[in-house]
């Protein structure tokens, strides 16, 4: 499996106009042992990276872990930005590797990467669990989110709520274009069906 | 977006300046006296110094499928292509203008071009002696130029700039940032573009392909992006156009103050496009996608669409009265479009 | 219970990739066929609730531990409290910043299109205190609110303005001409949709052609002044390797 490393930037909201210089100068404050500036910038970001590495892992434990080796790692790493991105940006994609790592160390202990498994229940189950008039609620999505396999997760996670596309989902995952697709598809009638049961 | 406008082309100036400072002790005024003399130099193209000595030198950097090439220059044209193989072959043609021959020969060798070059990452720089080294020499003008043939791998990550001069790059791939203050910058046939500016000359990206988002921008010269496909584009200038042909983003976001702004291409579901002109037109042409939501508004100009826009509110749509605004949806609405000018006029049509 | 040969076009169609033919198709077959066509509203809304899922918190602990790890890696300073001084040019982008922030925060309050997620609801924005219905009530207040607004963006520009005035002389005099030029580009276009306001004080497109103009000017200085900054900041760059090598 190709390991590519996350190159593209999803939609991470750019800094507003004249907001650059004040990153700047909040990275110089971090990069000088400041800890309220660390600060700033950890409040201003963990949310969004601890819903990627939550979602992207199933397990809000292991994105604990994980948020804080990603922070940690941001933190050694400071000098190297430069500002060329927006922090946010660099941080996001300092953020995916992180994850895609344990993702794929995980999985390889696991001896698994994604999961061959009832490609054909799935299917056939397709037309059978309809959301009707049912409004979906975002704590049964995200508990639905958990209960995918790993592989198919990453890439509905990527796919649908962070909102890259399958090129994209399929390089940052190493995998083809074509496996990306189908492994959102199948993400979807799972969710379908686990989101038309009752809790 | 604007706010890092000139950060990378002010990057390079110093990246330029350092080496010629590291010569001397240098004070700011004639660092900046020393540029603006070959700068000026260079584009006066002296009349009385008519005696010309070229040299041409090429040095070959091995910077692997995918290194990095960062090319700072001060006066005179650059131009990168693909080349075939894992290395960059740099041509440096010096040409030194001077009263007499040997005045010119001798400029020659005041003028250095540096080269780094370590783990697949490559630096060349181009050197113009300090102030003091000037005077001692009693020089004041340096009617030096240094063009920069350059092919590298397809892979390589590029990062160009020059104070005064044109900019080419073809068929790279790697991540591209390019910027002159006076010079035209084009780019075709490009992966991943970070950004391209100009401060006075034009801004033209043909054939791009990325991922990452991609900002262009001039403040006086035309700004024209013809078939890019990137996640989001920004694109602004004050007083040239800025025309988005064929191209295809999530989000884009265009401005001029003087000049009109064209988009024409698909838009993407959930896709956001704000183009805003102050006194040029806004002219958007939609080729399939996905439907949209669009905010329209001028304050003297005209609204006027091609497409059947189901209207918000209670306006009339069988209302064929010129029109100030225009708030509606179109198709599915999932797209959103925000298209204002002040005094020019907006029209939305069908590709 | 759906079609199989629609799969993969019902899935194309919310991915958003499904291309003109095959969507006509599709469409077609959408028409008659019940099932298929509750799929693709359930499958859309799947992926439009995942699109719109807001961040999750992580809890305190998770910056405790961090701050504890920061700590005892010796990675902070110990006077991490007291300001160390700052390179001047530092100081000059944090004004600049912080000008254009205070500028734009007073404008948040009237002008919320376009910084913010846009309600469609009040993206019309014909009626004038649409933006901030609770604060502003009538058009006295409007007026009051613009001209403060206009005020914040007017002293920025003015101090922005001192400033690269009295570092001109660090810049290449053809893209000095250059930069004032379209500044008055930006100045006329001010002017303009000032007097617009004059003659229809509640227009929306004068208002935000009016702060798009100044933003513009206020931007553009600050690129002017970032530029000089930058060139200053080469200097000392060069400054110190001269001093590391002798
Ligand atoms: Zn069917």
């Amino acid at each position: 499996m190709a390991t590519s490393k996350m190159t593209m930037h999803p939609s991470v909201p750019g800094p507003a106009e004249g907001a650059r210089a004040a990153e700047l100068a909040l990275v110089e404050r971090c990069r000088r042992g400041e800890l309220g500036a660390f600060e700033e910038l950890y409040r201003a970001h963990a949310g969004r990276l601890f819903s990627l590495a939550c979602r992207m892992l199933g397990n809000p434990a292991d994105a604990e872990d994980l948020l804080q080796d990603i922070f940690l790692a941001a933190h050694r790493k400071l000098d190297s930005f430069r500002g060329e991105a927006a922090l946010g940006t660099w941080l996001y994609r300092l953020a995916t590797n992180q994850i895609l790592d344990h993702v794929r160390s995980r999985a390889a202990r696991a001896g698994q990467i994604t999961d061959g498994l009832e490609d054909a229940t799935v299917l056939a189950d397709a037309g059978e669990h309809r959301l009707g008039d049912r409004a979906i609620a975002r704590i049964d999505l995200e508990r639905a989110l958990a209960q995918l396999p790993e592989g198919c997760r990453a890439a509905f996670v990527l796919h649908d709520v962070e909102g890259l596309e399958h090129r994209e989902v399929a390089d940052v995952l190493g995998i083809a274009e074509g496996t990306s697709k189908s492994q959102v598809h199948k993400a979807r009638l799972r969710l379908r069906a686990l989101l038309a049961r009752k809790w | 977006m604007i706010q890092r406008r000139f950060a990378v082309l002010a990057a390079v100036l110093v990246a330029i300046a350092a080496p010629c400072l590291a010569n001397a002790q240098v004070y700011p005024e004639r660092l900046t006296a020393k540029m603006k003399h070959v700068v000026a130099a260079y584009q006066r193209r002296d009349r009385d110094e008519r005696e010309e000595q070229t040299e041409r030198t090429t040095k070959t950097l091995r910077l692997g499928s995918n290194g990095e090439l960062s090319l700072g220059n001060i006066a005179g044209d650059i131009t990168v292509t693909r080349g075939g193989g894992n290395d960059a072959t740099v041509e440096i043609v010096k040409v030194a203008k001077a009263r007499s021959a040997d005045e010119a020969r001798e400029l020659l060798t005041l003028v250095t071009v540096d080269v780094s070059e370590r783990n697949g990452r490559a630096e060349v720089k181009t050197r113009y002696p300090s102030g003091d080294e000037n005077r001692r020499n009693n020089r004041r003008n340096f009617n030096v130029t240094i063009t920069f043939n350059v092919t590298a791998p397809s892979g390589t990550r590029l990062n160009v700039n020059s104070v005064s001069g044109n900019i080419k790059v073809s068929d790279i791939k790697g991540e591209i940032s390019v910027g002159t203050a006076s010079g035209n910058v084009s780019v075709t046939s490009a992966g991943a573009i970070a950004e391209a500016k100009s401060v006075s000359g034009n801004v033209e990206i043909v054939n791009a392909q990325g991922d990452d988002s991609l900002e262009a921008s001039s403040v006086s010269g035309d700004v024209t992006m013809q078939r890019v496909s990137v996640r989001r584009i920004q694109a602004g200038s004050v007083s040239g156009n800025v025309k988005l042909e064929e191209v295809q983003c999530d989000r884009a976001e265009a401005h001029s103050t003087s000049g009109n702004i064209t988009f024409t291409g698909p838009l993407a579901r959930r896709g956001r496009y704000e183009l805003k002109s102050f006194s040029g037109e806004v002219h958007l042409a939609i080729a399939g996608g996905s439907g949209f939501e669009v905010d329209a508004t001028t304050f003297s100009g005209d609204v006027r669409s091609d497409l059947p826009i189901t209207m918000r509110g209670n306006t009339d749509p069988n209302d064929r009265r010129r029109r100030r605004s225009l708030s509606g949806t179109y198709g599915d609405g999932s797209a959103i479009l925000e298209l204002s000018t002040f005094s020019g006029s907006i029209v939305i049509a069908k590709k | 219970m759906a079609c199989t040969r629609y799969l993969t076009q019902i899935q194309e169609m919310v991915d958003g990739t499904l291309g003109a033919i095959r969507r006509a198709e599709l469409e077609m077959h959408l028409d008659q066929c019940e099932d298929c066509h509750a799929l693709l509203d359930d499958l859309r809304r799947i992926h439009d609730a995942a699109g719109s899922l807001d961040d999750l918190q992580p809890p305190d602990r998770v910056w405790l531990q961090i701050a504890g790890r920061l700590r005892q890696d010796g990675r902070l300073a110990e006077t991490a409290a007291s300001s160390a001084p700052r390179r001047s040019h530092l100081a000059l982008l944090a004004l600049a910043a912080a000008l254009v922030l205070a500028v734009g925060a007073s404008l948040m309050l009237l002008w919320p299109r376009g910084e913010t997620p846009r309600a469609p609801a009040e993206a019309g924005a014909g009626a004038p205190n649409s933006g901030n219905p609770a604060a502003v009530n009538s058009v006295e207040d409007v007026e009051n609110e613009l001209r403060q607004a206009e005020q914040h963006y007017e002293s920025a520009i003015t101090r922005l303005q001192q400033i690269a005035n009295s570092s001109q002389s660090s810049m290449d005099p053809q893209v000095a001409a250059t930069l004032q030029r379209n500044a008055q580009v930006i100045d006329q276009a001010i002017a303009e949709s000032r007097a617009a306001l004059r003659s229809e004080p509640t227009s929306a497109p004068a208002r935000g052609a009016l702060f798009e103009a100044l933003r513009q000017k206020v931007t553009m200085l600050q690129d002017t002044i970032a530029l000089m900054n930058e060139m200053r900041k080469g200097n000392s760059a060069g400054a110190a390797q001269v001093l590391n090598k002798s």
